[in-house]
C-alpha cells in the first residue's frame, strides 16, 4: 500500500514539477482530488524543492576534502616533521599553529611554527620567507628569541625558533598589574633586543604584549622579528584589508605607529611608537590609544594624546618622546632609548614613583576595566604552572578496579594536557609530593622540579654516574651508546648533542669535575688494569693520575682546593695527591660490600659518609676521617645507597628502592630520623648537589610503549593504542574480533610487569575498551571468549595462571604453585614465549611451574596436573611448551647447564615423552608449522640476547630431523611470532641503524620489510598477526631519560 | 610511475574478487584504496585551486577513480559498475569522516554537547545540516525507492554530473533529473521538519 501511494505521490511531484508555476498549484489539486493527506503530501514536496534549490547541489566530497586536509595538518604526539618530534600544540596565531617539539639531532626542545598555507601560495613566497628568516637567525642576541631553521615538509612549512618557557606580557598584563619597578626592567630589555635588531636594519613591526614573552626569571624574549614584513608583503601591503579583517592577522591596531596605519614606509621608528604603546600599557594598566572600535583606535593613534595622568611623572619624557606623531620627533634609535632608560633606572627611587600615581589609583582600576580588551586574539607559551603528575599508587592484584575508573582511564580525550606535559615537556612545574602522614617533620610540598634535559635513550644503551659541574652547566656520566665502549660524555644543560669526552677503545667510567671544571678525572679500565686518568672536561687526550691495577675502581671526590682525588678501591677509601702522586688509605674495611661503599666527601673534606653492610642490613655510615670512627646514620632494613652530602654540612641526601622504585631519601647528622623526599612511581636517581646545596639533581628515566599496526598489503600504519601508559604485547583472538593487551602506568616497565592490566578491545571499534584488569602477558584461547594471563601473588611472590572470560568477565585461577613469568628483553621488551599452549578445545593447558621448574599439563575443570617432565637431572631447566594445532603433541626446550649448555627439543605424544633433538644453540619455539608435523623454531648460536642477532629459523621434524631454513640477520629473536595458519613469521629487525617490522614466510624465504620507522631510537617489537594474516601489530617503544633539578632545595 | 601501477592493478583485482566473489575483506581493501588516493587527489586539487584555478567539483572525484582505473586490463563495462561501487565507498569514507568528527566533539560520546557543536556539512549554499541526519535519511529514502539514493550517492557523495550518472546507471538523463529532483525535495523536507 505504501508503494502504491509513494508511486502516486511521485508521479503527481513529477508532473507538477514540470507545469507553469502559475498553474502548478491548481495542477496539483486537480491530480489529488478528494484526498487531502496526498494533496498535502506532494504540496510539502513541491514547497520542499522551492526552497531546496542548492541543497546537495556541491558535492559533499568537495566540502569535506577540505575539512579533511587540515585535519591531517594538525599535528599530535609523536609525528615527525622532519627531524623535530611534536610534543603538543603550545599556542596558535594569525600565521599558524606553535607546536612544542623536540629536535632529535640536537636534541633540544625547539618550538615550531606552522605556518598558514595560504601565506605560502608559491615559491616566491617561500623564498622571500626564507631571505626574511635568513636575517633574523643571524640576530643573536639574549632578549630576541632566535631562529633556528625554515624547513617544510610535503605538506607544510614551518620555522623552527627557539622554545622558551614563560608567559607573554600579553598574559601577564592581563593577570595582574606591573610595577613601575619590573616595568622598567622588562622595557629595558625590549630596547635592547630593539637596538640590536634596527642595529642590522631589521624592523620588527608587529611589537605588542602578545610577541614578548617573559621567563619565569624575568628574561625578555621577543618574538617573530622579520615575519610582520613578510606576511606584509603577502598580503600585498593593504592596511585597510588589514583593519577590516577580523582578528588581524597583523599589527595589532592599538600598537601601530601612524605611519603604519597610513601604509606609508616604515623605518626603525615604527618599533619605537609601538614601544611607547607598549610600555605605556606596562605602566598605566590599560591602553594609550584603545577605543571600542578600531576605527576609533586609528583615529586616537593619528590624532589624540595619551592620557599622561597614569604615568609616573618620571618616566613621562621618554613615554612622550616615544609615542609622538611625528617619527622625526621620536628617538631616532633603539640604542638611544634603552640609554635614557637604563640611565632613568640607575637614577630613580621607585618608592617616589609609586607614591607619583597614588592619588590616580582608584580611578586607574576602573580605566583597566574600561579599556583592557576582554580577551587576547593571540597567546603563546603557557605558563607552566601545571601539577606534576604524582602517579595513583597501583592497587594489589586483588583489588578490583572499578567500572568508573577503567571508563577515565582509557578515554583519550579526558587524558589531561597536563599528563602530556609530565611525560614530555621541560615546563617548570611545581612539585606535589605526597606525604605519609607520619612523615610531618620535612616540607618539601612545593618542590619546583625543573627538567634539565632529557632524551631518548639509543639501542642498548646504559647511563649512568651522573655528576653536575661546579658552575652547574654541564653534566658528566658514563654510558654506552649506539653499541659503543662504556665512555665518559658531557651534555651542555642547554639542550645539547653529548659529547663524548673518551674517545678510546678502553671501559671509561665514574667522572668527577675539577673544581674549575676544566677536567674531568675518570677511571679506565684498559686490559684489565683499571686507573684514574685525567682529561679536558669536553674532549682530547687522557693522562693516567695512577695506575691501581685490578679491584673495582670509582672516583668519588675532587677537593675544592684541587689537590688531591678520593677514590673507591675495593670498598676502601684512598686519598691521591696529586703532586706527588701518593695514596693515602682513608678506610680500612677488610671486605667490601657487593656494590661498593659510595664514599663521599663532606664538604668541609672532613668527613665521609658511605654505605656499609653490618648485621645483616645496608645502612649509611659517617665517619670523621681523622677519628676513623664509624657512625651509623640510618637504622633500617632498607637498601640505602649512592649518598650524597649536602653542602650544610648536615644533611645527606641518598637514594632508597622501594617497590622497585628509587626514591631520594635525607638523613641528618643530629640524630633525626630519615626523610622520604621523593615519592613518586619511577626512579629518582640521585646525581648531584649544587655547591650552594639549594639544588638537587637526579635523573629518570620512563619507558613508553604504544601499539601500532600495519596493513601489509598497503603499509599503512595506524595506532592502536597510544595512551598515557603503556601499552604492549598484543595478541589478536583467532577469529579476528577482539585484541587483548597489557597496559602499564609505571614510568619504568621491566620490572613493573606485574603491576600491569589487561585490556581488551574490539579490532572494529578500537576506540574504548571491552573491558581492563589486573594482569600479565595475555592470550587468547583457540576458542576466542577467554583470555589466559599471569597475574602477580603478592604475598607468595610469585604469579599464577588466571583465565577470563570475555564476554562475561568472569576470571578463574588455574593453578596454585605458581608458573613461571616469562622472559623479556629490554628496549624493545619482546615476550620471550610463544604461547600456543592450550588445545585446540580450550580445555587444557600446558605451563612450566615456577618452583619445580617443571612442565604440567592440566585442564580448565580440575587442578590436577600432569608432570610430562619427570626427567630426573638436577641440572636441566624447562622452557614454555607449545601445544600442536591437531591437539595430539607437545613440544618444549630444555637446557642442560653444562659449559656448553646443551640444548634440547622434546615432544610429548600419547602420553610419552622423547627428545627429539638436541644441539648447542639457543633455542626458541615459534609454533607448528602449517602442515603440523614439523617445528619452527629460532636458534642462535650463542646466548639468545635481546639485542638485535643474527638467528637461524630451524625446523624439526616429528622424528628429529633438522634444517636450517634460513639465517635472518640482525633481528630480535624474542620478536619472531608465527601467524596463526603457520605460514608466515613476523619479526623486529634492526637494519641502518633503525627498528622495522618484517614478515617472511615460514619458510624462511621472501623477507620484506613492512614499516619504515624514521628514528632510530623508536624501537619495535613483539608484532602480533592479525587473524587474517594481513595485518601486523606491534609496539613501539622507547625510553626517555631525564635530569632535573629541585632547584629550591631548602 | 610503478607505484600508481601497483595501486591501480590492486584496485582491479580487489574490485573484480568484490564483484565475483562477495568478497568483503575486498571491500575493506579497496575502500582503503579509494580513501588514500582521494587524499592524494584532493590534497592537489585544493593546491591547484589556491593557484587560482577553477573550481570543479567533480574533477576531483573523477580523477582519482580515473588514476585507479585507467589501465589496459581494465573492461569498459565494468566502468558504471565501478563509479557505482565507489559511490557507495564515498558515502561510506564521507559518512565515517562526519562521525569520527561527531564523536571528537562531543568528548567521545562522555557528554552532549549543544547542538550546533554537532558537525555540519553545507549542503547548500545557505543551509547547513548534519550530514549524518542526511545519511540516515538517505537510508529511508533508499527503502521507498532504491534508484533515488543511488542518484543522490552518486551525485552528492561521489560528485558525478547528470550524463556522468545516467551513464553509469544506464538510464536518460532526464531519468536522472526526474530523480534527482525529487529525491532533493524528499530529503530536504525529512532534514527540515
Amino acid at each position: 500500500m505504501a508503494d502504491e501511494n509513494w508511486q502516486r505521490v511521485r508521479k503527481i511531484f513529477d508532473d507538477a514539477r514540470l507545469q507553469k508555476p502559475e498553474t502548478r498549484q491548481k495542477f496539483v489539486r486537480q491530480a489529488c482530488g478528494k484526498n487531502k493527506s496526498l494533496l498535502a503530501d506532494v504540496k510539502s514536496l513541491l514547497d520542499s524543492l522551492d526552497s531546496a534549490e542548492n541543497f546537495m547541489e556541491v558535492p559533499a566530497v568537495a566540502e569535506i576534502a577540505g575539512q579533511m586536509l587540515t585535519d591531517s595538518r594538525k599535528f599530535s604526539k609523536g609525528q615527525f616533521l622532519n627531524h623535530y618530534e611534536i610534543i603538543g600544540q603550545i599556542g596558535a596565531g594569525g600565521m599558524g599553529e606553535i607546536y612544542l617539539a623536540q629536535d632529535t639531532k640536537l636534541f633540544r626542545r625547539v618550538a615550531l611554527k606552522i605556518l598558514h598555507e595560504n601565506l605560502l601560495s608559491d615559491k616566491q613566497a617561500k623564498r622571500r620567507l626564507l631571505r626574511e628568516a635568513q636575517a633574523v637567525a643571524l640576530l643573536d642576541h639574549p632578549h630576541i628569541c632566535a631562529i633556528y631553521e625554515i624547513s617544510e615538509t610535503e605538506n607544510c612549512s614551518f620555522i623552527v625558533m627557539q622554545y622558551v618557557e614563560g608567559e607573554t606580557l600579553a598574559e601577564i598584563l592581563t593577570q595582574n598589574s606591573l610595577t613601575a619597578e619590573k616595568s622598567l626592567d622588562l622595557a629595558i630589555q625590549i630596547a635592547e633586543a630593539l637596538a640590536e635588531a634596527h642595529a642590522r636594519n631589521l624592523i620588527h613591526r608587529d611589537i605588542k604584549p602578545a610577541n614578548i614573552i617573559v621567563s619565569e626569571k624575568g628574561q625578555v624574549k621577543v618574538l617573530d622579528f622579520g615575519l610582520a614584513k613578510f606576511i606584509e608583503d603577502e598580503k600585498s601591503g593593504e592596511t585597510a584589508k588589514r583593519l577590516n579583517s577580523s582578528g588581524a592577522v597583523m599589527g595589532t591596531v592599538p600598537f601601530m605607529s601612524p605611519e603604519q596605519l597610513c601604509g606609508k614606509r616604515l623605518d626603525a621608528r615604527t618599533d619605537i611608537f609601538s614601544f611607547g604603546a607598549l610600555f605605556y600599557e606596562m605602566l598605566a594598566g590599560r591602553q594609550a590609544f584603545a577605543r571600542e572600535t578600531n576605527a576609533e583606535t586609528i583615529s586616537a593613534i593619528l590624532n589624540d594624546e595619551p592620557d599622561w595622568s597614569f604615568i609616573p611623572t618620571k618616566l613621562k619624557p621618554i613615554l612622550q618622546k616615544s609615542l609622538t606623531k611625528n617619527k622625526d620627533l621620536r628617538y631616532k634609535s633603539a640604542q638611544n632609548l634603552a640609554e635614557d632608560l637604563r640611565d632613568l633606572q640607575k637614577s630613580v627611587d621607585f618608592d617616589e614613583i609609586r607614591q607619583g600615581v597614588s592619588t590616580k589609583s582608584g580611578e586607574q582600576v576602573a580605566a583597566n576595566e574600561l579599556t583592557r580588551p576582554k580577551s587576547r586574539q593571540f597567546y603563546f607559551w603557557q605558563s607552566g604552572n601545571e601539577k606534576f603528575r604524582v602517579p595513583p599508587e597501583t592497587a594489589d592484584f586483588d583489588e578490583k578496579q572499578t567500572g568508573e575508573t577503567k571508563q577515565v582511564q582509557f578515554n583519550p580525550l579526558i587524558v589531561p594536557s597536563v599528563l602530556i606535559i609530565f611525560m614530555l615537556t621541560g615546563v617548570s612545574a611545581l612539585f606535589y609530593w605526597q606525604f605519609k602522614k607520619a612523615d610531618d617533620s620535612g616540607n618539601f610540598d612545593a618542590l619546583r622540579s625543573v627538567r634539565i634535559v632529557s632524551w631518548k635513550s639509543s639501542a642498548s644503551s646504559n647511563y649512568g654516574d651522573y655528576r653536575v659541574s661546579n658552575n652547574g652547566k654541564m653534566i658528566a656520566f658514563s654510558s654506552t651508546q649506539d653499541g659503543k665502549n662504556e665512555g665518559i660524555y658531557v651534555k651542555q644543560t642547554a639542550d645539547s648533542e653529548d659529547i663524548r669526552v673518551t674517545k678510546d677503545r678502553w671501559t671509561n667510567h665514574s667522572p668527577v669535575w675539577s673544581p674549575d671544571d676544566q677536567h674531568i678525572a675518570f677511571v679506565s679500565v684498559r686490559e684489565s688494569v683499571s686507573g684514574i686518568y685525567v682529561s679536558p672536561s669536553l674532549g682530547g687526550a687522557a693522562v693516567a693520575l695512577k695506575i691501581i691495577g685490578k679491584g673495582d675502581l670509582s672516583v668519588r671526590n675532587w677537593t675544592a682546593d684541587g689537590a688531591a682525588i678520593f677514590y673507591e678501591h675495593d670498598g676502601n677509601l684512598l686519598r691521591l695527591d696529586l703532586a706527588t702522586q701518593e695514596t693515602v688509605k682513608i678506610t680500612d674495611f677488610a671486605q667490601s660490600p657487593k656494590d661498593g661503599r659510595h664514599f663521599d666527601l663532606s664538604p668541609d673534606e672532613k668527613q665521609i659518609v658511605f654505605v656499609d653492610e653490618r648485621d645483616g642490613q645496608i645502612d649509611l655510615w659517617t665517619m670523621p676521617i681523622e677519628s676513623g670512627v664509624p657512625f651509623r646514620l640510618t637504622n633500617n632494613t632498607e637498601r640505602e645507597t649512592r649518598p650524597l652530602w649536602h653542602a650544610d654540612g648536615k644533611r645527606i641526601l641518598y637514594n632508597v628502592v622501594r617497590d622497585n622504585d628509587m626514591q631520594i631519601y635525607l638523613a641528618f647528622t643530629d640524630g633525626r630520623s630519615p626523610q622520604q623526599v621523593t615519592r613518586g612511581d619511577g626512579d629518582y636517581e640521585l646525581a648531584d648537589i649544587s655547591a650552594d646545596g639549594t639544588k638537587v639533581f637526579y635523573c629518570f628515566w620512563e619507558n613508553h610503549s604504544d601499539i601500532g599496526g600495519v596493513k601489509i598489503v598497503t603499509g599503512e600504519v595506524f595506532e592502536l593504542a597510544s595512551e598515557i601508559e603503556s601499552e604492549l604485547w598484543a595478541d589478536v583472538s583467532p577469529d579476528g574480533k577482539l585484541i587483548v593487551f597489557e597496559s602499564n602506568d609505571s614510568p619504568h616497565l621491566t620490572p613493573n610487569l606485574s603491576k600491569s592490566s589487561l585490556v581488551v578491545k574490539s579490532l572494529e571499534n578500537a576506540s574504548s575498551p571491552l573491558f581492563r584488569l589486573k594482569g600479565h602477558n595475555p592470550r587468547w584461547l583457540p576458542d576466542s571468549g577467554h583470555v589466559a594471563f599471569m597475574r602477580w601473588h603478592k604475598a607468595e611472590q610469585n604469579y599464577q595462571y588466571w583465565l577470563v572470560n570475555t564476554a562475561s568477565g568472569e576470571e578463574k585461577q588455574l593453578t596454585i604453585d605458581g608458573v613461571s613469568s616469562p622472559s623479556y628483553g629490554r628496549l624493545p621488551i619482546n615476550r620471550h614465549d610463544t604461547g600456543r599452549n592450550w588445545s585446540p578445545d580450550a580445555n587444557r593447558f600446558v605451563y612450566l611451574d615456577s618452583k619445580k621448574q617443571n612442565i604440567l599439563t592440566a585442564s580448565v575443570e580440575s587442578s590436577e596436573n600432569i608432570n610430562l617432565t619427570d626427567i630426573n637431572k638436577a641440572n636441566i631447566r624447562f622452557y614454555p611448551p607449545i601445544w600442536s594445532t591437531d591437539g595430539k603433541r607437545i613440544a618444549f626446550l630444555s637446557m642442560e647447564k653444562t659449559e656448553n649448555p646443551k640444548w634440547s627439543i622434546w615432544l610429548n605424544e600419547e602420553g610419552k615423552t622423547k627428545e627429539i633433538y638436541s644441539g648447542v644453540g639457543e633455542l626458541r619455539l615459534l609454533g607448528w608449522s602449517a602442515s603440523g608435523d614439523e617445528i619452527l623454531l629460532a636458534m642462535t648460536d650463542g646466548l639468545m640476547k635481546s639485542s638485535p642477532l643474527d638467528v637461524k629459523l630451524l625446523k624439526v621434524s616429528a622424528a628429529g630431523e633438522s634444517r636450517v631454513l634460513t639465517v635472518f640477520k640482525n633481528i630480535y629473536a624474542s620478536s619472531l611470532t608465527l601467524s596463526a595458519d603457520g605460514k608466515m613469521l613476523a619479526f623486529s629487525a634492526r637494519h641502518a641503524d633503525k627498528d622495522d617490522i618484517w614478515i617472511a614466510a615460514a619458510s624462511g624465504r621472501e623477507e620484506k620489510k613492512i614499516t619504515s620507522n624514521s628514528h632510530n631510537r623508536i624501537f619495535y617489537g613483539s608484532p602480533a598477526w592479525s587473524a587474517d594474516g594481513k595485518t601486523v601489530f606491534f609496539d613501539k617503544q622507547d625510553q626517555i631519560n631525564t635530569i632535573s633539578m629541585f632547584e629550591n632545595f631548602k | 610511475m610503478a607505484e600508481k601501477v601497483h595501486w591501480a592493478s590492486g584496485i582491479t583485482k580487489r574490485l573484480r574478487n568484490w564483484s565475483e566473489r562477495q568478497d568483503t575483506e575486498a571491500e575493506e581493501a579497496l575502500l582503503e584504496l579509494v580513501y588514500t588516493e582521494l587524499h592524494r587527489q584532493a590534497h592537489r586539487y585544493l593546491q591547484r585551486e589556491r593557484a587560482g584555478h577553477t573550481l570543479q567539483t567533480t574533477a576531483l572525484v573523477n580523477e582519482a577513480y580515473l588514476k585507479l582505473i585507467q589501465q589496459k586490463s581494465v573492461v569498459w563495462e565494468s566502468r558504471s559498475h565501478f563509479f557505482a561501487i565507489a559511490a557507495t565507498l564515498m558515502r561510506r569514507i564521507l559518512v565515517d569522516y562526519a562521525k569520527s568528527k561527531h564523536r571528537e566533539r562531543r568528548g567521545g560520546g562522555m557528554e552532549e554537547l549543544p547542538l550546533e557543536d554537532a558537525l555540519t556539512v553545507a549542503v547548500s549554499n545557505d543551509t547547513d545540516f548534519d550530514l549524518l541526519a542526511l545519511d540516515e535519511a538517505l537510508t529511508r529514502l533508499a527503502e521507498k525507492e532504491e534508484q533515488l539514493a543511488k542518484i543522490v550517492e552518486l551525485r552528492f557523495f561521489s560528485g558525478l554530473d547528470v550524463p556522468e550518472t545516467a551513464e553509469v546507471l544506464g538510464v536518460s538523463e532526464s531519468t536522472v533529473k526526474r530523480d534527482w529532483a525529487m529525491a532533493k525535495a524528499w530529503l530536504y523536507r525529512e532534514l527540515t521538519r
